[in-house]
């Protein structure tokens, strides 16, 4: 049994705790409700524990289906071993349906259905009470690497799809969910934090919700929600899919004072076309990677100085594509 | 004496080098990729890497050879036996990093295939010991034989230029270099001189039919070399 050591980090719904291990920490979660930044606070007895059970029930899942998470083991029924991590100051979004500040920053009404799921990246600052970021503002603020954004995207993208299929095996509808990423003592980019009613918006049936919407906007029955999820994924009789392999795409090409004869005559032959204003013409080549679950870009660096480029004369650079 | 000649998938001008070998009273000895350990064996006073398309040239000339078991038990070779690579042979042996720079398309973007002159440089390689300046008659066939290397003038004063494509009378001019390579660099060598890579072709000029019988020369010295060491 790991032993607890110093509170690191204390959340609105959860308490962080050093271990023994530098590696690893403790996850508590309280009985504590807030909503709107923390300015409207509640509690119920067992919202920790409910809250526990269903991270780790989720977490196993999607490890199981090949997302890297920080959860470890169960270390009580309101307590979670888990990976230390540091965590990425940006909330990712993902978005199935629209509600919440969607609807009210873009006048949609609540309920409607988004033509493919939408991930949105805010900053995670209470104080400025997590503002919606654009990517252009995570990178000039240097929060996150283009690759790092890329993955968070790609991983939340396959949560969203996994999620979807456990809750829709259930009859509840996967509205909208929060990741948030960090990078454990590897440097890898894991899954971190919580998935629980706080952390998304679930609608059984028509006005049936079982999420924290119930105590934002005062509608009663929180407790019998929170436990009525968690009963369902106990119950619940699912297989777990693989997720779709991620697709790393290695872009490789030759350095600009290396001569590109293949450039040159296509550079040539656009001109024949009568296609003007070119002035030059380089060609490269793309790497189509799978990968069937995590991906070590550690180790794709090594591939590409290994083999995939030749660094004397080419340049290359890695994109994630999904 | 027995020489290695390695094949690879792809590899098309060992037996060239075998008929050479036989006419210079040497032995020659094929040795497959998928069969490696027969290198490991100790009973070779030297190694030729053949030209050809190893593995269809796929990813880079020499790329996908340079990372097989052969090539790891080749460069475990190399510091006790010489080694010749010819054209793709050449290729390889830059790619295991065994020789310093890089063959790069020519720059003309064909597929070049004549006799071009070869002049001796004064290098480090230890097969050709008081030849400088001479010149060689030897035939190419590359699509990729411009040799480019990280930094020029480093090298150019390294020397490991073995040999430059030149004209009938050794003179070095950007009209004498078929394929753009950089300083018209035909063929180079290790640091300590007993790896030798070059883009011609010595084994396809022994006989007077084939045209010049200068590739004997290279050859002869390889091999007087490899007996020796």
């Amino acid at each position: 049994m790991p032993i607890k050591g110093n509170l690191l980090h204390e959340g609105k719904a959860k308490q962080v705790y050093e271990t023994e291990k530098p590696d690893q920490v403790i996850m508590d979660f309280k009985d504590s409700l807030t909503a709107g930044d923390g300015v409207k606070k509640g509690s119920f007895q067992d919202k920790g524990r409910y809250c526990t059970q269903i991270s780790k029930l989720l977490f196993s899942k999607l490890d199981e289906s090949g997302i890297p998470t920080h959860y470890l083991s169960e270390l009580s029924d309101r307590s979670l071993l888990c990976k230390k991590v540091e965590i990425l100051p940006i909330e990712v979004i993902v978005r199935n349906i629209a509600a919440g500040s969607f609807c009210r920053r873009y006048g949609i009404k609540e309920g409607t259905k988004l033509k493919e799921p939408l991930v949105e990246f805010f900053l995670k600052d209470d104080s400025l009470h997590d503002p919606l970021i654009h990517t252009e503002a995570i990178l000039a603020l240097n929060l996150a690497t283009q690759l790092e954004l890329e993955l968070c995207r790609a991983l939340a993208l396959k949560c969203n799809t996994i999620l979807q299929k456990i809750f829709s095996s259930l009859n509840v509808k996967l509205v909208d969910m929060k990741f948030e990423f960090g990078k454990d003592a590897s440097n890898a980019l894991i899954l971190a934090d919580e998935i629980t009613p706080d952390t998304m918006r679930l609608w059984n049936g028509e006005d049936g919700r079982l999420d924290k919407d119930l105590f934002r906007r005062d509608l009663g029955g929180v407790e019998n929600a929170y436990q009525k999820v968690l009963s369902l994924l106990e119950s619940a009789e699912y297989v777990t899919e693989r997720v779709d392999p991620f697709k790393i795409v290695v872009e490789v090409w030759p350095k600009p004072s290396v001569r590109d004869p293949a450039g040159d005559v296509t550079l040539r032959s656009l001109a024949n076309l009568g296609f003007e204003g070119v002035h030059k013409v380089r060609i490269g080549r793309q790497i189509h990677l799978e990968f069937d679950s995590q991906v070590d870009f550690q180790q794709i660096n090594r591939m590409i100085s290994d083999l995939l480029s030749n660094e004397l004369v080419e340049e290359s650079r890695v994109r994630i594509q999904g | 004496m027995t020489i290695a000649v390695l094949r690879f998938p792809g590899t098309n001008n060992e037996l060239d080098v075998m008929w050479a070998l036989k006419d210079l009273n040497t032995k020659g000895e094929l040795i497959p990729h998928f069969n490696a350990k027969i290198l490991s064996e100790n009973r070779f006073k030297g190694v030729i890497v053949p030209g050809g398309f190893s593995f269809g040239d796929y990813l880079r000339p020499g790329a996908i050879a340079a990372r097989t078991d052969l090539a790891t038990i080749l460069r475990e070779c190399s510091e006790s036996i010489p080694i010749l690579g010819v054209c793709n042979g050449y290729q390889i042996l830059t790619e295991m990093r065994l020789l310093d720079g890089v063959l790069l398309p020519n720059k003309s973007t064909k597929f070049i295939c004549k006799w071009i002159n070869l002049r001796l440089e004064n290098s480090r390689c230890k097969f050709f010991p008081n030849m400088e300046n001479k010149v060689l008659k030897l035939p190419i066939a590359h699509f990729e034989g411009a040799f480019e290397v990280k930094d020029i003038n480093e090298f150019s004063v390294s020397n490991k230029v073995v040999f430059r494509y030149c004209d009938n009378n050794g003179n070095i001019s950007d009209d004498s270099n078929p394929n753009g390579s950089i300083q018209n660099i035909a063929g180079t060598c290790s640091e300590d001189g007993n790896i030798l890579g070059l883009m011609p072709h010595p084994e396809r000029a022994v006989r007077h039919v084939q045209g010049s019988q200068d590739g004997k020369i290279i050859l002869i010295n390889f091999l007087r070399y490899a007996q020796n060491a």
